[in-house]
């Protein structure tokens, strides 16, 4: 009962990072069909904020602030000096983000220096649930992304510029035809996934190996994760976090990581095979 | 209203428009008639901007759109309803209508909203209900609602017939002259259904392989011998 328990929790750790650096990732593909290999940086982009931010003295939670703001910017340079010529050519962008991703991690390294940062954590120890203790940062962490993804969700449901987007995903075309001037809501949108992507490395930081190429492996599992999910949908980002984020952590508790990550891994390509759209089909994008 | 002179497009290597001349006043709706793949989705997405102009002018009430991207000709009154079209199958009727507006930039939306919903009564009892769960003719004249949104000087119309029960097909072509008549927009009306060309257009125009070939009157249409001369079929 406790295990079960603390791999709930585990799980919901990781699901809730997954979902966060998904997202962007769902959005440039449900939106411009653009694969983003870049996407990882921003993760890390996010967890150096904060380790810049403690390094001058700041407090972990200007950190977090600064971090989606970091993750927008860089979001907001690539997609101006780079994507947006690229709309026509899918796998030049593929090949264009794939060439910044490594540019960028040379540029963290050549600013911050090689070896991993430390972040400092906000809070210590741990909270008592009654049934087991959980470190309360974690905690902390699970309650911000959940706010964070509920935001997201009222913001494409009941906002208009959440309209426009889920108009471009279903029909680029004729959206622009209504008027909706989709490259400036994509540049948005894109501006936005990267920040959640910040928000998320922000977040990762006090947990993970700060490194210049920590995004790699981020960019990896989320990439299953919209795979598996399907591109374009919150509902499909969560179905597949859920699917990534929770069999990782079950198997992670029985096997090794790495194991458990091959694991995934197949399950991920047999699900696709049987279920090419993933969970949630194409028509149901974004509702 | 609309005037395109000298028009040019096609896909990649494959030149689809020759030179197309056409020019649609305020209160006049202009049929295009022509045989499959002449080139009339073609000309309609090159006037909407959907598809890029090689050479030519198209321009909206003396303004030169050519150009424009697609989202600020419709802003600048061209509105389009696509051959299948192309409502938000995902989105309810409400929310189709709201990015309708779009195009009617400084406008009160939900003005315009009920405006619209006054010509169309089945739609507002509906307005809930998710689009793609509603039939061609609920769709088609839909589309045309979330057309009109935009408050557009000029209605491109892509065979709104297609597919649709001759009923519905009706109330079209009657909705589309009162749409002249009364809000003087300019139509232009791409129509194999000759009932609705006839019943709904000031002239028509034939296209044969990307040229306007002939122009010639609605009551034309009703001669057999002039309509196998000028359609070929
Ligand atoms: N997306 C496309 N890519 C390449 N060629 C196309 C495309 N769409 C149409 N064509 C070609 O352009 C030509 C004109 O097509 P268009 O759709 O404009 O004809 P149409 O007059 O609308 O025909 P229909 O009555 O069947 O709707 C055809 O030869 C067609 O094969
Ligand atoms: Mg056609």
């Amino acid at each position: 009962m406790e295990v079960a328990a603390t791999t709930l929790l585990n799980a919901l750790t990781l699901i809730s990072i997954l979902a966060l650096v998904g997202l962007g990732l769902t959005i440039s593909f449900g939106l411009m069909n653009v694969t983003n290999l870049a996407h990882g940086e921003f993760v890390a982009i996010g967890a150096f904020s904060v380790y810049y931010i403690q390094s001058l003295g700041g407090s972990f939670w200007l950190g977090l602030m600064v971090a989606p703001l970091a993750g927008a910017a860089a979001g907001f340079i690539l997609e101006w000096l780079i994507l947006r010529h690229l709309y026509d050519r899918p796998v030049g962008a593929i090949l264009a983000t794939w060439g910044i991703s490594l540019i960028l991690q040379q540029s963290l390294e050549l600013i911050f220096g090689l070896g991993a940062k430390p972040v400092v954590p906000p809070v210590d120890g741990v909270s008592d649930l009654g049934l087991i203790t959980y470190p309360t940062y974690r905690l902390i962490l699970i309650s911000i992304a959940a706010t964070t993804l509920l935001a997201v969700l009222l913001l494409l449901r009941r906002t208009g510029f959440g309209l426009d987007i889920r108009t471009v995903i279903q029909n680029r075309e004729m959206a622009e035809a209504v008027g909706i001037n989709t490259r400036r809501a994509f540049a948005v949108a894109f501006a936005f996934g990267a920040a959640v992507a910040g928000l998320a490395g922000a977040l990762v930081s006090p947990l993970a190996t700060v490194l210049p190429q920590m995004g790699v492996n981020y960019l990896a599992n989320s990439f299953f994760v919209v795979i598996v999910g399907g591109a374009g949908s919150i509902t499909g980002l969560l179905a597949g976090s859920s699917f990534v984020g929770g069999f990782t952590s079950i198997l992670n508790y029985q096997i090794s990581p790495s194991l458990a990550q091959a694991l995934v891994l197949t399950a991920a390509i047999v699900l696709v095979r049987l279920r090419p759209n993933g969970f949630v089909p194409v028509g149901s994008r974004f509702s | 209203m609309l005037t395109a002179s000298g028009l040019r497009s096609g896909y990649g290597a494959l030149p689809v428009l020759h030179g197309v001349d056409i020019a649609v006043g305020e209160g006049e709706v202009v049929s295009v008639l022509g045989r499959n793949g002449a080139g009339k989705t073609t000309l309609l997405r090159t006037l909407s901007g959907a598809l890029a102009a090689q050479s030519g002018q198209i321009s909206v009430g003396g303004l030169d759109v050519t150009r424009r991207p697609a989202f600020q000709r419709a802003r600048a009154g061209i509105a389009y309803v696509p051959q299948g079209r192309g409502i938000f199958g995902m989105l309810t009727v409400e929310e189709n209508l709201e990015v309708g507006t779009r195009a009617a930039v400084g406008s009160d939306t939900t003005d315009i909203r009920q405006r619209v919903f006054q010509y169309f009564p089945i739609l507002k009892e509906r307005s809930g209900q998710r689009a793609g769960t509603f039939s061609g003719g609920q769709q088609q004249m839909l589309a045309i609602a979330r057309a009109l949104c935009g408050q557009p000087k000029i209605l491109l119309l892509d065979e709104p017939a297609e597919g649709i029960q001759p009923s519905i097909v009706h109330e079209i072509g009657t909705l589309v002259r009162r749409l002249a008549d009364e809000q003087g927009l300019a139509v232009l009306l791409v129509e194999q259904n000759l009932d609705l060309v006839m019943s709904a257009s000031s002239r028509c125009l034939v296209m044969d392989k990307g040229r306007i070939v002939h122009a010639i009157q609605p009551e034309d249409l009703k001669d057999e011998v002039l309509l196998k001369q000028f359609l070929a079929l």
